[in-house]
Parts: structure tokens; sequence; C-alpha cells
């Protein structure tokens, strides 16, 4: 799975990783189980401060989507989080919600694109 | 200069600007969508501007090439002394350096602008974007081969350098020990510690990203392990140097042709497999770092912590110019490159330097550039005056047409320290109180006169 990192957008870093790591286990390209990079290898790798992954790394820790193996280092976690959205992802959603409904998108218009993108898991 | 002198220079550099041809061409060829530094989408990379372009900078490199082996093979024809034709070469060597390289970026600037007139540029991948591969996490477990493919070398370097040491000849042995086991082991830490290094990333193929990059570790291990077995060889010819320097310098020279080839032969094979591999690569998604390699050659990338990285094709590195220590290391080596000449200036003044002998009040004084030597008179326990010279070994020092100085082996009196004009006799070998030997002599004949005034001649 490629991770696309950039370093002018308004979203911190550790939150694209975070988020793309996220987009990746919803579209399958991450599995459950499978292992992901130390936070040296990918911090080398993308170029980052090692804190920077360490952060992402806790967040989707925290979040559930991660777990540390004692063997395998870290890996993406087979159980999902709670099924209650997290008021930060209900927060998000109403923003999106909004700046489509003001770019003149109606409700079926993001029904539709709702549909389109959770079935493509959200690339 | 002997002619054999000559030849010898001139095979070490006449090669050059061959390889700087192939290789500026190979780069013209695609490999991971490059051509000539510039990131290119698959489905223009035929197009007949772009390969216009491309042509004219092939055939601009074949004209540069005849030239410059031209001016080669009609410097080798000059009659001058060593230090000129050192200047000469190196000076040669330089251009032979950076002319190829104009051609190189003009081509590399026409290709970016042709990119940007048709809008072949990514807006998702600037200077300030970087694409990672998460899949290839397994490549940061792979454990390289152990340290016993290095030991052999090892062992091979130390067995010489040891037997020099247990004849007493310790200047020689720490220079085959700095050569041979040091280098071995110095191969080992590049081989095991210098490889942590991105994936070849060149789409979203996680196989193609793991094969490439998989690829490019072997090699540079391999090469790697080759030049601990040039080390590791290396002072086996080096044993050579006093009793056969014939045998030493053939060796040496055989040697690192051997090597070179490999290392050379490496770059091509690789580069080679990259182009097969990634041909047709990126249809729906390709990386494109053009924003971050200025010229297409120098990495520039504020974002990126890294210092050392891989060079975009084949098998090398470079550093990481928004970094300071990679702006240190790129100024350092161009200024190395620029004043590589000035060795060859310095080698004409060492040249035309007259060697000086003379007694300053209590001492016997040898001088010539920065070397000087002094023997209290009352040290002197003998001196002898050569009409001809022993035939003279060099261990460690200076040895041209006008002087000859340093660390000597010579002939029956074994091992002297040298500071003498070799055209110009007679030469005094002195010998002090703790039996060690100096070879001296000055480059306007007045040794004798010298020699005279001292108190045991």
């Amino acid at each position: 799975m490629l991770l696309q990192l950039r370093f002018d957008s308004d979203v911190p870093i550790y939150q694209q990783i975070r988020d793309q790591i996220v987009v990746g286990i919803a579209n399958g390209q991450l599995q459950p189980g499978q292992q992901l990079p130390t936070i040296r290898a990918l911090a080398a790798e993308t170029g980052v401060n090692m804190m920077t992954v360490s952060k992402a790394y806790q967040l989707l820790k925290q979040e559930g989507y991660l777990q540390t193996d004692r063997r395998n280092g870290t890996v993406v976690s087979g159980h999902r989080p709670p099924g209650q959205p997290e008021e930060s992802t209900l927060r998000a959603l109403r923003v999106s919600l909004s700046e489509l409904r003001l770019a003149g998108l109606s409700k079926d218009d993001v029904i539709r694109l709702v549909e389109r993108l959770y079935t493509e898991g959200g690339d | 200069m002997e002619w054999w002198v000559n030849l010898i220079l001139w095979g070490t550099v006449i090669w050059i600007p061959i390889l700087m041809y192939v290789q500026t061409v190979n780069d013209a060829k695609f490999k991971k969508n490059i051509a000539v530094g510039v990131t290119i989408p698959p489905e223009f990379q035929q197009d007949p501007e772009l390969l216009a372009i491309i042509g004219q900078f092939r055939k601009t490199e074949k004209r540069l090439l005849w030239a410059l082996l031209l001016s080669g093979v009609v410097l080798s024809l000059l009659p001058l002394s060593l230090g000129v034709m050192l200047t000469i070469y190196l000076i040669w060597l330089d251009v032979v350096i950076v002319v190829p390289m104009v051609p190189y970026v003009r081509c590399n600037q026409a290709l970016k602008a042709m990119k940007q007139r048709r809008g072949w540029r990514r807006p998702d991948q600037t200077a300030a974007a970087t694409v990672a591969d998460l899949s290839t996490v397994d490549l940061w477990k792979e454990k390289p081969r152990t340290i016993l493919f290095f030991l052999l070398p090892f062992v091979l370097s130390l067995l010489p350098t040891a037997a020099v040491f247990l004849e007493g000849d310790a200047v020689m042995g720490w220079v085959m020990a700095a050569v041979g086991p040091l280098w071995v082991a110095l191969s080992w830490v590049f081989y095991r510690y210098a490889i942590r290094r991105k994936a070849e990333v060149v789409d979203d193929n996680d196989t193609l990203t793991e094969t490439l990059t998989r690829l490019r570790r072997q090699a540079w291990r391999r090469v790697w392990l080759w030049m601990a077995w040039l080390m590791g060889l290396l002072p086996w010819c080096m044993v050579f140097y006093t009793t056969q320097p014939v045998v030493c310098i053939l060796g040496t020279v055989a040697l690192t042709i051997v090597f070179t080839a490999a290392g050379v032969w490496q770059e091509f094979r690789l580069r080679a497999i990259q182009s097969r591999l990634t041909a047709g690569s990126g249809q729906t998604f390709y990386v494109d770092e053009d924003d971050k390699w200025i010229w297409g050659m120098f990495y520039y990338n504020p974002n990126d912590t890294s210092l050392m990285v891989n060079a975009r094709v084949g098998i090398n590195s470079t550093v990481n110019m928004a970094r300071k220590p990679g702006k240190i290391i790129i100024g350092v080596s161009a200024l190395m490159l620029l004043l590589m000449p000035l060795f060859g200036v310095w080698i004409l003044a060492e040249e035309q330097m007259p060697v000086e002998l003379s007694i300053q009040g209590t001492v016997l004084e040898a001088r010539h550039s920065g070397t000087h030597y002094e023997i209290p008179l009352a040290e002197i326990a003998s001196v002898d005056v050569l009409e001809e010279l022993p035939s003279m070994v060099k261990v460690a020092g200076t040895g041209l047409e006008g002087v000859r100085k340093g660390q000597y082996t010579a002939g029956e009196y074994g091992r002297v320290t040298a500071c003498i004009d070799p055209r110009t006799g007679p030469w005094l070998l002195v010998t002090d109180d703790d039996g060690d030997q100096y070879l001296l002599g000055d480059s306007d004949g007045t040794t004798a006169q010298v020699a005279a005034a001292l108190p045991q001649s």
C-alpha cells in the first residue's frame, strides 16, 4: 500500500499517516494481522521525523486500528474499533456534509457519492 | 618523462570519457519512467518531440566523446616532464568529467520545459510530497549474509601484513594494514549498515517495488563484498613492493582493473534490469520526484531528514543538498574536482625545486621543499661517498626524476632515509650513532665539498 504525504498540506503529517492507514484498512489494502513498518523504518522511508510516525502509530493504537504484537511489532488490529463512531469522526463528517451541501449537491447526490466511496473503501 | 610512465598515466585516464559517454547515453534510456533525469508518463515516452530532444542529446555526447578521445591521444604525444604532463592530464580530466554534463543539463531542461508545456506534470507530486510503500516492511528484516564472508578476506589481508611487521618493517606494515585489514573491515561496515535507504517505489505495484529494492540492495552488497576481496588481496601484491616492484605494480593494476570492471558491469547490469522491469510500469500511478532533483542529478529535498539517498537509477548514492552536511559534501567534492590540477602543479614544483645539502653550525642539513632532515654532526658514526647510486625502491615518500626523498630500500645498504637528486652525484651514505642510515645529496653538485667538511668523511 502506498502512503502519500504532502508537506504543504494544512493537515499535520502524523494525521495524514493516520488517515491513510485507516483508509488502507477500510479498503482491504491492509489486512488484519498484517505487519506495518517499524517507526524507524517508516520515518526513513518517508523522510519524516521518527516522533511524527510515533505519534501517528500511537493515535492508531489508541483508536484500536493497530496493536503491538511482541513477536511481529506493530500489526493491523484484528478487532474493529467500537461500532459507535468517535465524536471527532462525527464532527468531521458534519463539516464534510456541510461543505458538499454548500457546493450545491443535493441529498441524493451526497448519498450516491457516499455509497460509491463506501464501496471503494474510502479511496 | 619515461614513455612507460606516460603510458600508465594515459591508460589511467583515457577510458574515463568512454565511461562518461556510456553513462550519460545510458541515462537517455527509460528506467523507472525516467530519462535524462526527467520523469515522463508512460503513455508519452514515445512522443516524437521527446525522442528528437533525446536523439540530439545522444548525437552531441557522441561528438564530444570523439573530440575528447582525440585530445587525449594528442596529449599522450607531448614530450613533457611528469609534473607538466600530470597537470595537463588532470585539467583534461576535469574537462572530461564536466563537459559531458553540459548537454545533459541542457537536455534535462528541455525535457522539463516540454513536460511543463504539455501538461505532463503531476500536480499531486511536487517537491512538497513524498511516496512510501508500506508493504516493503519485510525488506527491513532482511538479514544480510554473515560476517564470515568477510572473515576470509580479512584473514587473507592480515597474513602478509603480519609477516611484514614480524620482519621489522613497521612503516610498510602500517601502510599494508591501512590498505588491507582496515578496508576489509570498512567494506563490511558499508555492506552491513549503509543499506538502510528508501525502497524503490516506481508505481503502486508492491511486487515491483520489492523486486527493485531487493535487486539494488543485492548489487550494493555484492560490490562491497568484492571490495573486501580486492583489499584482502592487495597486501599480497604489496609484499613484493621492495623485492619485485614490477610484480607489485602489475598485481595492483590487475586487481584494480578487475574490480573497476566488475563495479561498472554491476552498475550497467542493474540499470538494464531496472529498465526491463519498469518498462510499462506506472499505467495507473507513477512516482514523479523531478522537483526534488536539480538538473536531474542533485537531490534537494528540505522535507527529507535523510542525508544519504539512492541515486535515481543504478546502484550509486548521493546526498541531500537541503541538509547542511549534504551541501558541505557536494561543495568539498566539487572543490576537489576543480582543484585536482593543483596536485600536478605541486608535483611540478617538487620536480623543479633543487635538493639542498649543507652544514649549518653543528648539524648536517638536507632540505627539499617541505622535507627537512637534520643530523647533529656529533652523532654521525660514519660517512661513505657513493659514486654510483644503489638500486632504490621507495617505501614511503616521493620519487621523481629530480628528487627521491622519504623511506627507501637501497640495494645492499637496506633501509635508508633519502633526500637526493638522483641525477647529480656523488651521494653520501651517512650512518648515525643509532645505526640509522641517510642517503643524501645536493642538486648543484657540491656534495663532495660538504663531505670533505664532515668530521669522518
